[in-house]
């Protein structure tokens, strides 16, 4: 495996190797522990290039790419910069003459990291693209449940709600039926996309049924104005149907984790009862991004070893 | 009097192998000489019934001059001019003034007319004014009359005044999307529409027909569903006739895995289902004329965000190119060229479209054998918007002629070479 100088554009950009390679990496940045400094990434520049907002994701990002020593640049639009009237083409060459050895794109159009590369010789990192993919939270999901069970391959993961306008759960589908675990779309049947099984999973608008013996049980951030648009009638109606609660996680297996790749809509797809619960693994999630993000920068950037 | 020799010729119907003779004034030979076609094809000039030339209002795009200098380039003589223009197509004026203008051109144009004011499906257009200055439909292309009501009387009108409702079939509500809803739709994240937008809207023109026995053309037909329709309505004797548009026929909803902005259309490409069932719809006769939609954008409109850009392709200077490639995928060469000759001249009722005794004298010498780049200096059209950009296709036209008269001529052809002079 040599992932130097490769795009991740969505999980299949790698091979299954790739990725337990990249898990051993980030457990060994992870027993390392938060204080540890690298200077594996220095002289290197990253560029966050973020058309559409998020917290989370910018600053695990930014501190992966700071622990490696690298420096690190900033470039956040509310919107699409198109609105403001500059082109997404204009923007990132012009960026783009600024030196910059890696580029970590968010943006609200699906095939944008594609774009990107159109106008640039750097390296990319897909960090959301619309509703398509989200590759390195599928992949910090996946090291937290390798961390948790050992293994992926034959671990059953649902995936509920709102699946259709989830970038991370698609991502999560493909890289999860590529590492062997059995995965459920769990939800209504609005919000799951056309010909789903084509990732090679199984649809259930059942989540009770599907949620038997589960080992995770995966929920995802449902808006609110997906109501108005009749995905769903009455945040009643969801609730009861496809909400999930304690008593849907007794349904799973005893040992089982509830995940979410945040941010969470308390009430809404989970109740805290479950969010704030021990087997919540939402908060070691937000720390094995950091980690899983630094295994994957320094392996596609090019480590000096240590 | 000139003579081609040797050619193989196409009638609007058939291939044979012969020799034919049209008066001339403008190739630089002397009357009795004949050109020795050997290996070349004799194809009479093509009918395009669905394109847009952008003018007045968007000729940074295209105008009548670059769009008929494209045509001729691509062998189309004739050319039906869709009214989505800035402002629309939408009166008697409008129409004689674009009639005017295109007379100092070698390409002939037609004006289709729209059905509402300014194309926005409120208030009838002066349908009949329109007719008197020699529209030869109506269309609010583009945008699907919602109203039936209001579409009920266009149609009325249309039937009275002998002439076709050209629809572009999308539900308005289902028809949001950026391409056709599938697998791929998921796949590649971009929000799509369903086939059934289609062939919801395609049954609405049906029975509207069936009411009113209008002549609905459907345009750029996408899906097997509304093709089932339609050949179902066909034998029921209702009057509804429709095309596909070549670009359907090359590429699939899977073809843009690489989000190239030249792909996007409406309707947007079909699953491969699809195309193949429209495939079968060219060869059992229920499509009846094939279309390039010429749609031209400027780089700065298509060099933006897969579902931000404007839908749209350009096709008269590839058609050719096109057809051939289709025909390598299985549907007889006769069969496709006829869909862009003979065919709509029937459909629409031009003198055009065949190369026999009586006819003007509008053809296309053909080399088959021949290849070409599609760049920007082979290029005539104001815009590059094509998935053909930079490659190199079979098969090059190397003279149009219309009229009896060379209006375009392959730089590089060897025409003259070929002159055999008379003993």
């Amino acid at each position: 495996m040599n992932l130097l100088g490769k795009d991740l554009f969505d999980v299949d950009s790698f091979e299954v190797e790739d990725f337990e390679t990249i898990f051993e990496t980030a457990k060994k940045f992870k027993s390392a522990g938060f204080t540890k400094k690298w200077s594996a990434l220095k002289g290197k520049t990253v560029c966050t290039l973020f058309f559409e907002s998020s917290t989370r994701t910018r600053i695990s990002f930014e501190i992966a790419a700071k622990r490696l020593g690298a420096d690190i640049v900033n470039f956040t639009a509310s919107t699409s910069s198109l609105n403001k009237g500059e082109s997404f083409k204009d923007t990132v060459k012009t960026l783009d003459a600024m030196g910059i050895d890696l580029y970590v794109i968010r943006h609200s159009e699906p095939g944008s990291p594609m774009m990107l590369k159109k106008y640039t010789d750097a390296i990319v990192i897909n960090a959301g693209d619309g509703i398509r993919a989200h590759p390195t939270q599928a992949i910090l999901d996946a090291f937290t449940m390798w961390e948790k069970f050992g293994k992926i391959k034959g671990l059953k993961v649902v995936i509920v709600g709102d699946i259709l306008h989830s970038r991370v759960a698609k991502s999560n589908a493909k890289l999860l039926n590529m590492m062997g675990a059995e995965v459920i779309f769990a939800g209504p049947n609005t919000l799951i996309p056309a010909q789903a099984e084509r990732y090679g999973i199984k649809v259930s608008y059942d989540v009770k049924k599907a949620v038997k013996n589960a080992d995770i049980v995966m929920g995802l951030r449902m808006q609110l104005e997906r109501q108005s648009n009749g995905f769903f009638s009455s945040l009643d109606e969801y609730n009861e149907f496809y909400g999930i609660t304690p008593k849907l996680m007794e349904l799973a297996k005893r040992d089982s984790i509830f995940m979410h790749p945040g941010p969470m809509n308390r009430g809404v797809e989970v109740i805290e009862a479950v969010s704030d619960s021990e087997s919540s693994k939402v908060e070691e999630q937000v720390t094995n991004g950091v980690f899983t993000r630094m295994a994957i920068l320094y392996h596609m950037l090019g480590g000096l070893s240590e | 009097m000139i003579t081609f020799d040797n050619a193989m010729i196409f009638d609007g119907e058939k291939f044979y192998d012969g020799q034919f003779s049209f008066e001339q004034e403008f190739i630089n030979t002397e009357s009795e000489d004949k050109i020795d076609l050997k290996g070349l094809w004799v194809i009479p000039a093509l009918i395009d019934t669905h394109a847009h030339l952008r003018d007045p209002g968007q000729t940074r795009r295209e105008d009548l001059f670059s769009g008929s200098m494209a045509a001729l380039h691509g062998g189309i003589s004739t050319v039906f001019a869709m009214p989505n223009t800035d402002p629309a197509i939408d009166n008697e004026t409008m129409v004689k003034y674009l009639y005017e203008r295109a007379k100092s051109l070698n390409v002939k144009i037609k004006i289709v007319g729209a059905i509402t004011k300014g194309r926005e499906g409120k208030e009838l257009s002066e349908m009949g004014r329109m007719a008197r200055a020699g529209v030869v439909g109506f269309s609010d292309d583009g945008n699907f009359l919602n109203d039936a009501a209001l579409a009920r009387h266009a149609m009325e009108y249309a039937f009275e005044l002998g002439l076709p409702i050209i629809s572009h079939c999308q539900d308005k509500d289902l028809g949001k999307g950026y391409m056709r809803e599938g697998w791929f739709s998921t796949l590649y994240g971009i929000y799509a529409m369903p086939d059934v937008a289609e062939s919801i809207a395609v049954g609405r023109e049906i029975e509207l027909s069936y009411l009113t026995k209008a002549h609905v053309h459907i345009a750029h037909l996408s899906t097997k569903r509304a093709l089932k329709l339609i050949r179902e309505a066909k034998r029921d004797g209702i009057n509804i006739t429709c095309d596909v548009c070549v670009h359907h026929l090359l590429f699939t909803d899977e073809s843009i895995r690489d989000y190239d902005t030249s792909k996007k259309i409406n309707p947007p490409f079909p699953t491969r289902e699809d195309q193949l069932a429209l495939y079968e719809g060219l060869e059992d006769g229920t499509i009846d004329t094939i279309i390039t939609d010429h749609a031209p954008y400027t780089s700065e409109e298509k060099e933006v965000e897969f579902q931000i850009a404007p839908s749209g392709i350009t096709g008269f200077e590839t058609l050719l190119n096109e057809l051939i490639m289709v025909s390598k995928a299985g549907l007889p060469p006769e069969l496709l060229l006829k869909k862009v000759t003979s065919d709509p001249a029937t459909l629409y009722n031009l003198k055009a479209g065949k190369v026999e005794t009586g006819y003007p004298a509008d053809f296309i010498v053909f080399d088959p054998e021949n290849s070409w780049v599609v760049e920007r200096k082979t290029t005539l059209s104001k815009s590059i918007n094509t998935p053909f950009w930079g490659q190199r296709l079979k098969g090059k036209i190397i003279a149009t002629y219309i009229n009896g008269k060379q209006v375009f001529k392959d730089e590089d052809n060897v025409f003259e070479e070929r002159i055999v002079h008379s003993a």
